[in-house]
Protein backbone atom coordinates (compact mmCIF):
# COMPACT_ATOMS: atom_id res chain seq x y z
CA UNK A 1 0.00 0.00 0.00
CA UNK A 2 1.09 3.60 -1.13
CA UNK A 3 2.17 4.91 2.18
CA UNK A 4 1.76 8.54 0.75
CA UNK A 5 -1.74 7.87 0.81
CA UNK A 6 -2.10 7.99 4.38
CA UNK A 7 0.53 10.56 5.02
CA UNK A 8 -0.57 13.61 3.56
CA UNK A 9 -3.34 15.49 5.60
CA UNK A 10 -6.78 15.24 5.73
CA UNK A 11 -7.75 18.34 3.62
CA UNK A 12 -11.28 18.71 1.51
CA UNK A 13 -9.43 16.83 -1.46
CA UNK A 14 -8.76 13.63 0.42
CA UNK A 15 -12.25 13.88 2.17
CA UNK A 16 -13.98 14.55 -1.00
CA UNK A 17 -12.46 11.62 -2.49
CA UNK A 18 -13.35 9.36 0.83
CA UNK A 19 -17.26 10.51 0.34
CA UNK A 20 -17.24 9.76 -3.57
CA UNK A 21 -15.58 6.39 -3.13
CA UNK A 22 -17.79 5.70 -0.23
CA UNK A 23 -20.71 7.05 -2.19
CA UNK A 24 -20.29 5.01 -5.18
CA UNK A 25 -20.30 1.77 -2.83
CA UNK A 26 -23.19 2.72 -1.46
CA UNK A 27 -24.75 3.08 -4.76
CA UNK A 28 -23.65 -0.49 -5.86
CA UNK A 29 -24.95 -1.91 -2.94
CA UNK A 30 -28.60 -0.17 -3.05
CA UNK A 31 -28.49 -1.39 -6.93
CA UNK A 32 -27.60 -4.72 -6.28
CA UNK A 33 -29.52 -6.07 -3.05
CA UNK A 34 -32.19 -7.43 -5.60
CA UNK A 35 -29.55 -9.61 -7.43
CA UNK A 36 -29.34 -10.92 -3.35
CA UNK A 37 -32.80 -12.20 -3.40
CA UNK A 38 -32.72 -16.17 -3.14
CA UNK A 39 -33.69 -17.45 -6.64
CA UNK A 40 -34.37 -15.20 -9.77
CA UNK A 41 -35.07 -11.28 -8.61
CA UNK A 42 -38.48 -11.41 -10.97
CA UNK A 43 -39.87 -14.06 -9.84
CA UNK A 44 -39.31 -13.05 -6.22
CA UNK A 45 -40.57 -9.76 -6.84
CA UNK A 46 -43.91 -11.49 -8.58
CA UNK A 47 -44.65 -12.98 -5.18
CA UNK A 48 -43.21 -10.41 -2.73
CA UNK A 49 -44.91 -7.47 -4.45
CA UNK A 50 -48.36 -6.29 -3.58
CA UNK A 51 -49.43 -5.59 -7.24
CA UNK A 52 -50.24 -8.15 -10.48
CA UNK A 53 -47.89 -7.00 -13.23
CA UNK A 54 -45.97 -9.16 -15.60
CA UNK A 55 -42.56 -10.29 -15.61
CA UNK A 56 -41.65 -7.38 -18.75
CA UNK A 57 -43.74 -4.19 -16.48
CA UNK A 58 -41.43 -5.64 -13.39
CA UNK A 59 -38.35 -5.45 -15.68
CA UNK A 60 -39.04 -2.20 -16.82
CA UNK A 61 -39.51 -0.66 -13.30
CA UNK A 62 -36.70 -2.10 -11.46
CA UNK A 63 -34.53 -1.49 -14.90
CA UNK A 64 -33.79 -5.43 -14.71
CA UNK A 65 -34.40 -4.96 -18.78
CA UNK A 66 -30.68 -3.15 -18.31
CA UNK A 67 -27.73 -5.36 -17.99
CA UNK A 68 -25.91 -5.31 -14.48
CA UNK A 69 -23.48 -2.71 -15.73
CA UNK A 70 -25.78 -0.01 -17.59
CA UNK A 71 -27.63 -0.25 -14.43
CA UNK A 72 -25.21 0.75 -12.12
CA UNK A 73 -23.69 3.38 -14.24
CA UNK A 74 -26.59 4.70 -15.67
CA UNK A 75 -28.99 7.52 -14.33
CA UNK A 76 -31.91 5.99 -12.35
CA UNK A 77 -35.36 5.72 -14.62
CA UNK A 78 -36.91 3.31 -12.02
CA UNK A 79 -40.60 3.64 -11.80
CA UNK A 80 -42.54 3.01 -8.84
CA UNK A 81 -44.38 -0.23 -8.90
CA UNK A 82 -47.59 0.89 -6.65
CA UNK A 83 -48.11 3.73 -8.81
CA UNK A 84 -46.32 4.05 -11.88
CA UNK A 85 -44.40 7.19 -10.96
CA UNK A 86 -40.55 7.72 -11.77
CA UNK A 87 -38.96 7.18 -8.33
CA UNK A 88 -36.41 10.05 -8.37
CA UNK A 89 -38.36 12.78 -8.30
CA UNK A 90 -40.64 11.50 -5.44
CA UNK A 91 -37.53 10.64 -3.45
CA UNK A 92 -36.00 14.12 -4.19
CA UNK A 93 -39.63 15.58 -3.05
CA UNK A 94 -39.62 13.49 -0.18
CA UNK A 95 -36.10 14.35 1.05
CA UNK A 96 -36.80 17.81 0.98
CA UNK A 97 -39.67 17.51 3.24
CA UNK A 98 -37.24 15.83 5.60
CA UNK A 99 -34.42 17.93 5.04
CA UNK A 100 -37.37 20.90 6.27
CA UNK A 101 -38.31 18.80 9.62
CA UNK A 102 -34.42 18.31 9.97
CA UNK A 103 -33.29 22.04 9.62
CA UNK A 104 -36.03 22.49 12.20
CA UNK A 105 -35.13 20.07 14.18
CA UNK A 106 -31.79 21.45 14.41
CA UNK A 107 -32.63 24.83 15.59
CA UNK A 108 -34.80 23.90 18.32
CA UNK A 109 -32.47 21.23 19.18
CA UNK A 110 -29.65 23.39 19.29
CA UNK A 111 -31.86 26.34 20.87
CA UNK A 112 -33.24 23.62 23.83
CA UNK A 113 -29.87 22.43 24.45
CA UNK A 114 -27.94 25.97 24.39
CA UNK A 115 -30.57 27.35 26.85
CA UNK A 116 -30.68 24.47 29.16
CA UNK A 117 -26.85 24.79 29.52
CA UNK A 118 -27.32 28.67 29.52
CA UNK A 119 -29.44 27.84 33.17
CA UNK A 120 -27.73 25.17 34.50
CA UNK A 121 -24.63 27.42 34.26
CA UNK A 122 -26.88 30.01 36.72
CA UNK A 123 -27.68 27.83 39.70
CA UNK A 124 -26.39 24.33 40.73
CA UNK A 125 -30.18 23.01 41.28
CA UNK A 126 -31.16 24.46 38.06
CA UNK A 127 -28.35 22.00 37.08
CA UNK A 128 -29.50 19.30 38.88
CA UNK A 129 -33.33 19.67 38.26
CA UNK A 130 -32.20 19.37 34.13
CA UNK A 131 -29.80 16.78 34.60
CA UNK A 132 -32.77 15.06 35.95
CA UNK A 133 -34.82 15.97 33.83
CA UNK A 134 -32.29 14.86 30.26
CA UNK A 135 -32.35 11.64 32.27
CA UNK A 136 -36.24 11.18 32.30
CA UNK A 137 -36.25 12.12 28.62
CA UNK A 138 -33.58 9.71 27.15
CA UNK A 139 -36.03 7.26 29.20
CA UNK A 140 -39.04 8.24 26.90
CA UNK A 141 -38.78 6.67 23.49
CA UNK A 142 -40.03 8.91 20.52
CA UNK A 143 -43.08 6.57 19.56
CA UNK A 144 -43.95 7.34 23.53
CA UNK A 145 -43.79 10.75 23.22
CA UNK A 146 -45.10 11.79 19.79
CA UNK A 147 -48.57 10.58 20.60
CA UNK A 148 -48.56 12.64 23.89
CA UNK A 149 -47.37 15.47 22.13
CA UNK A 150 -50.14 15.06 19.33
CA UNK A 151 -52.87 14.30 22.45
CA UNK A 152 -51.53 17.28 24.46
CA UNK A 153 -50.62 20.13 21.78
CA UNK A 154 -53.20 18.87 18.42
CA UNK A 155 -56.51 17.58 20.27
CA UNK A 156 -56.65 18.85 23.73
CA UNK A 157 -55.02 22.42 23.32
CA UNK A 158 -55.56 23.06 19.62
CA UNK A 159 -52.16 24.80 18.74
CA UNK A 160 -50.45 22.94 15.86
CA UNK A 161 -52.50 20.64 13.26
CA UNK A 162 -52.63 16.46 13.90
CA UNK A 163 -51.02 15.75 10.88
CA UNK A 164 -48.82 17.25 7.47
CA UNK A 165 -46.81 19.94 9.69
CA UNK A 166 -43.01 19.60 10.67
CA UNK A 167 -43.63 21.84 14.37
CA UNK A 168 -44.45 18.76 16.27
CA UNK A 169 -42.25 16.20 14.59
CA UNK A 170 -39.41 18.45 14.71
CA UNK A 171 -40.05 19.26 18.51
CA UNK A 172 -40.37 15.72 19.57
CA UNK A 173 -37.29 14.82 17.60
CA UNK A 174 -35.62 17.72 19.15
CA UNK A 175 -36.43 17.23 22.59
CA UNK A 176 -35.20 13.29 21.76
CA UNK A 177 -31.95 14.43 21.44
CA UNK A 178 -31.94 17.65 23.65
CA UNK A 179 -31.98 15.48 26.62
CA UNK A 180 -28.92 13.14 25.51
CA UNK A 181 -26.89 16.54 23.94
CA UNK A 182 -27.21 18.47 27.26
CA UNK A 183 -25.73 15.66 29.37
CA UNK A 184 -22.73 15.25 27.08
CA UNK A 185 -22.12 18.94 26.29
CA UNK A 186 -22.33 19.94 30.44
CA UNK A 187 -19.99 16.81 30.81
CA UNK A 188 -17.82 18.74 28.59
CA UNK A 189 -17.96 22.14 29.70
CA UNK A 190 -17.25 20.82 33.22
CA UNK A 191 -14.26 19.65 32.74
CA UNK A 192 -13.06 22.25 30.38
CA UNK A 193 -13.76 25.13 33.07
CA UNK A 194 -10.89 23.94 35.25
CA UNK A 195 -8.32 25.07 32.04
CA UNK A 196 -10.53 27.88 30.60
CA UNK A 197 -10.22 31.52 30.64
CA UNK A 198 -13.45 32.12 32.27
CA UNK A 199 -12.04 33.82 35.89
CA UNK A 200 -9.95 36.13 33.93
CA UNK A 201 -12.64 36.94 31.13
CA UNK A 202 -15.02 37.81 34.77
CA UNK A 203 -12.56 39.81 36.32
CA UNK A 204 -12.02 41.86 33.20
CA UNK A 205 -16.21 42.57 33.35
CA UNK A 206 -17.06 40.69 30.33
CA UNK A 207 -20.34 39.89 30.46
CA UNK A 208 -21.59 36.94 31.72
CA UNK A 209 -23.59 35.46 28.90
CA UNK A 210 -20.46 36.46 26.87
CA UNK A 211 -18.01 34.89 29.03
CA UNK A 212 -20.50 31.31 28.92
CA UNK A 213 -20.54 31.44 25.49
CA UNK A 214 -17.23 32.46 24.30
CA UNK A 215 -15.29 30.72 26.78
CA UNK A 216 -17.23 27.65 27.85
CA UNK A 217 -19.71 26.76 25.20
CA UNK A 218 -18.21 27.13 22.14
CA UNK A 219 -14.63 25.11 23.60
CA UNK A 220 -16.20 22.66 24.81
CA UNK A 221 -18.31 21.91 21.30
CA UNK A 222 -15.68 21.76 19.36
CA UNK A 223 -14.60 18.02 20.17
CA UNK A 224 -17.70 17.23 19.45
CA UNK A 225 -18.26 18.30 15.94
CA UNK A 226 -17.80 14.20 14.84
CA UNK A 227 -20.88 13.30 17.28
CA UNK A 228 -22.80 16.41 15.51
CA UNK A 229 -21.98 14.51 12.10
CA UNK A 230 -23.27 11.26 13.43
CA UNK A 231 -26.04 12.24 15.01
CA UNK A 232 -27.67 13.04 11.74
CA UNK A 233 -27.99 9.63 10.78
CA UNK A 234 -29.83 8.64 14.46
CA UNK A 235 -31.54 11.48 13.33
CA UNK A 236 -32.61 10.19 9.97
CA UNK A 237 -33.79 6.84 12.23
CA UNK A 238 -35.84 8.57 14.43
CA UNK A 239 -37.34 10.30 11.50
CA UNK A 240 -39.15 7.46 10.66
CA UNK A 241 -41.16 7.00 13.44
CA UNK A 242 -41.80 10.62 13.62
CA UNK A 243 -42.62 10.73 9.81
CA UNK A 244 -44.90 7.69 10.42
CA UNK A 245 -47.08 9.15 13.55
CA UNK A 246 -47.10 12.78 12.61
CA UNK A 247 -47.89 11.86 8.92
CA UNK A 248 -44.90 13.96 7.60
CA UNK A 249 -44.53 13.23 3.55
CA UNK A 250 -40.52 12.87 4.16
CA UNK A 251 -38.09 10.36 3.47
CA UNK A 252 -38.17 7.95 6.65
CA UNK A 253 -42.14 7.94 5.69
CA UNK A 254 -41.27 6.86 2.00
CA UNK A 255 -39.04 4.19 3.16
CA UNK A 256 -41.66 3.00 5.65
CA UNK A 257 -44.46 2.83 3.46
CA UNK A 258 -41.83 0.99 0.49
CA UNK A 259 -40.74 -1.64 2.63
CA UNK A 260 -44.97 -2.34 3.71
CA UNK A 261 -45.67 -2.18 0.11
CA UNK A 262 -42.71 -4.19 -1.26
CA UNK A 263 -42.13 -0.90 -3.46
CA UNK A 264 -38.67 -1.76 -4.43
CA UNK A 265 -37.97 0.55 -7.02
CA UNK A 266 -38.56 3.42 -4.64
CA UNK A 267 -36.44 1.05 -1.62
CA UNK A 268 -33.19 1.33 -3.93
CA UNK A 269 -33.32 4.89 -4.42
CA UNK A 270 -34.39 6.16 -1.41
CA UNK A 271 -31.81 4.00 0.61
CA UNK A 272 -29.11 5.50 -1.20
CA UNK A 273 -29.98 8.42 -0.44
CA UNK A 274 -30.53 8.31 3.24
CA UNK A 275 -26.78 6.16 3.58
CA UNK A 276 -25.02 8.78 1.75
CA UNK A 277 -26.32 11.71 3.90
CA UNK A 278 -25.87 10.27 6.56
CA UNK A 279 -22.11 9.05 5.64
CA UNK A 280 -21.38 13.00 4.38
CA UNK A 281 -22.39 13.79 7.70
CA UNK A 282 -20.11 12.05 9.51
CA UNK A 283 -17.45 13.00 7.10
CA UNK A 284 -18.17 16.11 7.44
CA UNK A 285 -17.93 16.35 10.67
CA UNK A 286 -14.95 14.61 11.45
CA UNK A 287 -13.29 17.06 9.33
CA UNK A 288 -14.56 20.01 11.33
CA UNK A 289 -13.75 18.18 14.77
CA UNK A 290 -10.10 17.67 13.39
CA UNK A 291 -9.50 21.13 12.57
CA UNK A 292 -11.28 22.71 15.30
CA UNK A 293 -8.55 20.15 17.48
CA UNK A 294 -5.98 21.72 15.53
CA UNK A 295 -6.85 25.18 15.77
CA UNK A 296 -6.92 24.60 19.82
CA UNK A 297 -3.50 22.99 19.76
CA UNK B 1 -26.83 5.02 52.82
CA UNK B 2 -30.79 4.55 53.05
CA UNK B 3 -31.49 1.60 50.35
CA UNK B 4 -34.68 3.50 49.75
CA UNK B 5 -33.23 6.98 48.31
CA UNK B 6 -30.73 4.87 46.43
CA UNK B 7 -32.08 5.28 42.68
CA UNK B 8 -30.27 2.07 41.67
CA UNK B 9 -32.08 0.04 44.14
CA UNK B 10 -35.43 0.76 42.85
CA UNK B 11 -34.02 0.29 39.18
CA UNK B 12 -32.92 -3.27 40.33
CA UNK B 13 -35.94 -4.00 42.13
CA UNK B 14 -37.88 -2.78 38.92
CA UNK B 15 -36.38 -4.61 36.66
CA UNK B 16 -35.87 -8.06 38.68
CA UNK B 17 -40.21 -7.26 39.37
CA UNK B 18 -41.12 -6.95 36.13
CA UNK B 19 -38.58 -9.02 34.10
CA UNK B 20 -39.82 -12.12 36.44
CA UNK B 21 -43.58 -11.24 35.60
CA UNK B 22 -42.69 -11.33 32.42
CA UNK B 23 -41.34 -14.76 32.24
CA UNK B 24 -44.32 -15.79 34.35
CA UNK B 25 -46.40 -14.02 31.33
CA UNK B 26 -44.25 -16.34 28.52
CA UNK B 27 -45.10 -19.65 30.39
CA UNK B 28 -48.77 -18.68 31.09
CA UNK B 29 -49.43 -17.26 27.20
CA UNK B 30 -52.50 -19.25 26.78
CA UNK B 31 -54.17 -18.05 30.22
CA UNK B 32 -53.18 -14.51 29.03
CA UNK B 33 -53.98 -14.62 25.55
CA UNK B 34 -57.45 -15.43 26.58
CA UNK B 35 -60.19 -13.33 25.01
CA UNK B 36 -63.30 -11.29 27.71
CA UNK B 37 -65.25 -10.15 24.57
CA UNK B 38 -67.68 -8.57 27.00
CA UNK B 39 -64.82 -5.97 28.61
CA UNK B 40 -63.99 -4.61 24.98
CA UNK B 41 -62.15 -1.16 25.75
CA UNK B 42 -63.36 -1.61 29.05
CA UNK B 43 -60.35 0.09 31.54
CA UNK B 44 -57.40 -2.24 31.48
CA UNK B 45 -58.58 -3.96 28.88
CA UNK B 46 -57.71 -3.59 25.23
CA UNK B 47 -59.83 -3.58 21.97
CA UNK B 48 -59.40 -7.72 22.39
CA UNK B 49 -60.86 -8.09 25.54
CA UNK B 50 -57.30 -9.03 26.80
CA UNK B 51 -56.13 -7.58 30.17
CA UNK B 52 -53.34 -4.79 29.29
CA UNK B 53 -51.03 -5.45 32.22
CA UNK B 54 -50.71 -8.74 31.08
CA UNK B 55 -50.31 -8.53 27.59
CA UNK B 56 -47.64 -5.59 28.48
CA UNK B 57 -45.83 -8.47 30.50
CA UNK B 58 -45.82 -10.98 27.68
CA UNK B 59 -44.45 -8.46 25.01
CA UNK B 60 -41.74 -7.59 27.87
CA UNK B 61 -41.18 -11.51 27.97
CA UNK B 62 -40.95 -11.48 23.52
CA UNK B 63 -38.76 -8.38 23.88
CA UNK B 64 -36.19 -10.04 25.85
CA UNK B 65 -36.42 -13.48 24.27
CA UNK B 66 -35.29 -11.27 20.66
CA UNK B 67 -32.99 -9.02 22.33
CA UNK B 68 -30.86 -11.43 25.01
CA UNK B 69 -29.59 -13.60 22.33
CA UNK B 70 -28.71 -10.46 20.28
CA UNK B 71 -26.72 -8.55 22.62
CA UNK B 72 -24.25 -11.29 23.41
CA UNK B 73 -23.62 -11.71 19.84
CA UNK B 74 -22.65 -8.25 19.75
CA UNK B 75 -20.13 -8.12 22.66
CA UNK B 76 -18.93 -11.31 21.27
CA UNK B 77 -18.23 -9.85 17.77
CA UNK B 78 -17.11 -6.16 19.62
CA UNK B 79 -14.41 -8.32 21.57
CA UNK B 80 -13.19 -10.91 18.58
CA UNK B 81 -13.33 -7.24 16.76
CA UNK B 82 -10.58 -5.90 19.58
CA UNK B 83 -8.26 -9.32 19.88
CA UNK B 84 -8.19 -9.46 16.24
CA UNK B 85 -7.27 -5.77 15.90
CA UNK B 86 -4.39 -5.87 18.44
CA UNK B 87 -3.08 -9.02 17.01
CA UNK B 88 -2.60 -7.40 13.85
CA UNK B 89 -1.52 -4.51 15.31
CA UNK B 90 1.03 -6.43 17.42
CA UNK B 91 1.98 -8.89 13.96
CA UNK B 92 2.25 -5.42 11.45
CA UNK B 93 4.59 -3.20 13.19
CA UNK B 94 5.73 -1.48 9.88
CA UNK B 95 2.25 -0.50 9.17
CA UNK B 96 0.15 0.56 12.25
CA UNK B 97 -0.91 3.78 11.24
CA UNK B 98 -2.75 1.67 7.70
CA UNK B 99 -4.17 -0.82 10.33
CA UNK B 100 -5.87 1.99 12.34
CA UNK B 101 -6.77 4.01 9.46
CA UNK B 102 -8.46 1.01 7.92
CA UNK B 103 -9.79 -0.53 11.19
CA UNK B 104 -10.79 3.69 12.07
CA UNK B 105 -12.50 4.38 8.86
CA UNK B 106 -14.73 0.88 8.98
CA UNK B 107 -15.98 1.34 11.93
CA UNK B 108 -16.48 5.04 11.08
CA UNK B 109 -18.47 3.91 7.62
CA UNK B 110 -20.55 1.71 9.80
CA UNK B 111 -22.18 4.63 12.44
CA UNK B 112 -22.61 6.70 9.39
CA UNK B 113 -25.45 4.12 8.03
CA UNK B 114 -28.97 4.98 9.35
CA UNK B 115 -29.47 1.51 11.05
CA UNK B 116 -32.61 1.06 11.49
CA UNK B 117 -33.49 2.40 7.90
CA UNK B 118 -31.17 -0.50 6.53
CA UNK B 119 -32.08 -3.28 8.73
CA UNK B 120 -35.74 -1.94 7.56
CA UNK B 121 -34.79 -2.68 4.12
CA UNK B 122 -33.15 -5.41 4.20
CA UNK B 123 -36.72 -7.05 5.82
CA UNK B 124 -38.24 -6.36 2.55
CA UNK B 125 -35.72 -8.30 0.72
CA UNK B 126 -35.30 -10.90 3.04
CA UNK B 127 -38.28 -10.93 5.20
CA UNK B 128 -38.76 -9.19 8.54
CA UNK B 129 -37.35 -11.23 11.69
CA UNK B 130 -34.13 -12.05 13.08
CA UNK B 131 -31.47 -11.15 9.92
CA UNK B 132 -32.81 -7.92 9.81
CA UNK B 133 -33.41 -6.84 13.47
CA UNK B 134 -29.82 -8.10 13.75
CA UNK B 135 -28.66 -6.12 10.94
CA UNK B 136 -30.04 -3.11 12.64
CA UNK B 137 -28.93 -3.87 15.99
CA UNK B 138 -24.98 -4.52 14.68
CA UNK B 139 -24.98 -1.15 12.90
CA UNK B 140 -26.17 0.73 15.29
CA UNK B 141 -24.30 -0.72 18.14
CA UNK B 142 -21.13 -2.43 16.93
CA UNK B 143 -19.41 1.02 15.97
CA UNK B 144 -19.46 2.04 19.81
CA UNK B 145 -19.03 -1.35 21.61
CA UNK B 146 -15.89 -1.82 19.71
CA UNK B 147 -13.98 1.56 20.31
CA UNK B 148 -15.22 1.04 23.58
CA UNK B 149 -13.53 -2.17 23.86
CA UNK B 150 -10.80 -0.52 21.87
CA UNK B 151 -10.60 1.87 24.21
CA UNK B 152 -9.96 -0.31 26.60
CA UNK B 153 -7.24 -2.61 24.97
CA UNK B 154 -5.31 0.86 24.44
CA UNK B 155 -5.04 1.83 27.93
CA UNK B 156 -3.69 -1.77 29.12
CA UNK B 157 -1.16 -1.61 25.97
CA UNK B 158 0.45 0.86 27.70
CA UNK B 159 0.90 -0.13 30.99
CA UNK B 160 4.24 -1.58 32.10
CA UNK B 161 3.07 -5.05 32.65
CA UNK B 162 1.69 -5.70 29.40
CA UNK B 163 4.84 -4.20 27.32
CA UNK B 164 7.05 -6.61 29.89
CA UNK B 165 4.88 -9.73 28.74
CA UNK B 166 5.14 -8.59 25.25
CA UNK B 167 8.90 -7.98 25.73
CA UNK B 168 9.24 -11.27 27.24
CA UNK B 169 7.74 -12.79 24.00
CA UNK B 170 4.06 -13.90 25.64
CA UNK B 171 1.70 -14.70 22.64
CA UNK B 172 -0.96 -12.47 21.78
CA UNK B 173 -3.85 -15.14 23.33
CA UNK B 174 -2.34 -15.72 26.38
CA UNK B 175 -1.95 -11.44 26.62
CA UNK B 176 -5.65 -11.42 25.52
CA UNK B 177 -6.96 -13.91 28.38
CA UNK B 178 -4.78 -12.77 31.69
CA UNK B 179 -4.43 -9.17 30.52
CA UNK B 180 -7.05 -7.89 28.24
CA UNK B 181 -10.44 -9.88 29.06
CA UNK B 182 -10.43 -9.43 32.40
CA UNK B 183 -10.07 -5.89 31.70
CA UNK B 184 -13.23 -5.63 28.95
CA UNK B 185 -15.20 -7.93 30.80
CA UNK B 186 -15.01 -4.94 33.25
CA UNK B 187 -15.78 -2.65 30.82
CA UNK B 188 -18.82 -4.59 29.70
CA UNK B 189 -20.19 -4.80 33.28
CA UNK B 190 -20.58 -0.95 32.86
CA UNK B 191 -21.82 -0.54 29.37
CA UNK B 192 -24.22 -3.50 29.38
CA UNK B 193 -27.40 -1.89 30.58
CA UNK B 194 -27.13 1.33 28.05
CA UNK B 195 -26.72 -1.38 25.75
CA UNK B 196 -29.83 -3.30 26.48
CA UNK B 197 -32.12 -0.02 26.65
CA UNK B 198 -30.42 0.40 22.69
CA UNK B 199 -31.27 -2.87 21.81
CA UNK B 200 -35.14 -2.66 23.52
CA UNK B 201 -35.72 0.53 21.76
CA UNK B 202 -34.31 -1.22 18.35
CA UNK B 203 -36.86 -3.84 18.50
CA UNK B 204 -39.61 -1.81 19.82
CA UNK B 205 -39.18 0.06 16.45
CA UNK B 206 -39.32 -2.64 14.30
CA UNK B 207 -42.30 -4.10 16.14
CA UNK B 208 -43.89 -0.69 15.87
CA UNK B 209 -43.51 -0.52 11.93
CA UNK B 210 -44.62 -4.11 12.39
CA UNK B 211 -42.03 -5.84 11.61
CA UNK B 212 -41.00 -7.44 14.46
CA UNK B 213 -38.95 -10.78 14.99
CA UNK B 214 -39.83 -13.55 16.40
CA UNK B 215 -43.15 -15.03 16.90
CA UNK B 216 -45.14 -12.21 15.87
CA UNK B 217 -47.67 -12.25 18.80
CA UNK B 218 -47.30 -8.92 20.60
CA UNK B 219 -44.30 -6.99 21.01
CA UNK B 220 -44.04 -3.91 23.48
CA UNK B 221 -44.30 -1.99 19.67
CA UNK B 222 -47.62 -3.41 18.50
CA UNK B 223 -48.92 -2.30 21.26
CA UNK B 224 -47.86 1.43 20.70
CA UNK B 225 -49.05 1.25 17.27
CA UNK B 226 -52.77 -0.69 18.04
CA UNK B 227 -52.58 1.70 21.12
CA UNK B 228 -51.93 5.56 19.44
CA UNK B 229 -55.40 4.30 17.27
CA UNK B 230 -57.61 4.37 20.65
CA UNK B 231 -55.02 7.44 22.36
CA UNK B 232 -58.40 9.01 23.22
CA UNK B 233 -60.93 6.22 23.54
CA UNK B 234 -58.29 3.55 26.16
CA UNK B 235 -55.62 5.43 26.51
CA UNK B 236 -54.84 2.75 28.98
CA UNK B 237 -53.72 0.46 26.11
CA UNK B 238 -50.63 2.54 25.33
CA UNK B 239 -49.88 3.33 29.24
CA UNK B 240 -49.70 -0.49 29.90
CA UNK B 241 -46.48 -0.15 27.76
CA UNK B 242 -46.07 2.92 27.80
CA UNK B 243 -44.80 3.18 31.51
CA UNK B 244 -43.14 -0.26 31.91
CA UNK B 245 -40.95 0.34 28.98
CA UNK B 246 -39.79 4.07 30.43
CA UNK B 247 -39.48 2.40 33.97
CA UNK B 248 -37.28 -0.25 32.26
CA UNK B 249 -35.38 1.89 30.32
CA UNK B 250 -34.89 4.93 33.23
CA UNK B 251 -33.45 2.09 35.33
CA UNK B 252 -31.26 0.89 32.94
CA UNK B 253 -29.97 4.41 32.32
CA UNK B 254 -29.57 4.77 36.05
CA UNK B 255 -27.31 1.45 36.58
CA UNK B 256 -25.40 2.51 33.33
CA UNK B 257 -24.58 5.96 35.40
CA UNK B 258 -23.69 3.94 38.62
CA UNK B 259 -21.91 1.77 36.79
CA UNK B 260 -20.03 4.25 35.12
CA UNK B 261 -19.67 6.37 37.76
Amino acid sequence: MNSRLFSFSAGPWRLGLEILVLAAGIWILSRTLIYLVPGDPITYLAHEALVDLSPDEFRSRMDLHQSLFSRLFAFPTNHSLITGRPVLPTVLQALSQTLILAFLTLVQWCSMTFLGLWLSHQSASIRKWLLRGSIALASVPLFVLSPLLLLFFAVEIPLFPVSHNPILPSFALALFLAGYWFRIISSAIDHYEVRSAKVGAEARGIKTFSVFTRYLFVPSLGTYFGYFGYQVSVLLNGSVLAEVIFQWNGIGSLLAESITNRDYPVLEVALFFVTTIGLISLKIGTALQRHWEKRLQ
Amino acid sequence: MNPFWNPRFWAKTWLTTWTTGALGALYFSDLILAHQLDSVLKPGYDAFGRNCLTIALRATGETLLVILPWSLILFGLAMAWTFLKSKLHRSAQESKTQTEWFSDSFLDLISSLPGLLIGLSISAYFKSGWISFGIAAVLILFPPLARFFQGIESSIQNQNFYRSAVALGAPPRYLFKNYSWPELLRGLHSIWPMQISRLILIETSFSFLGLAPGTGVDSWGRIFFVGKDYLLEAPWIMASAAVPLCLTLLSFHLLSRSEQS
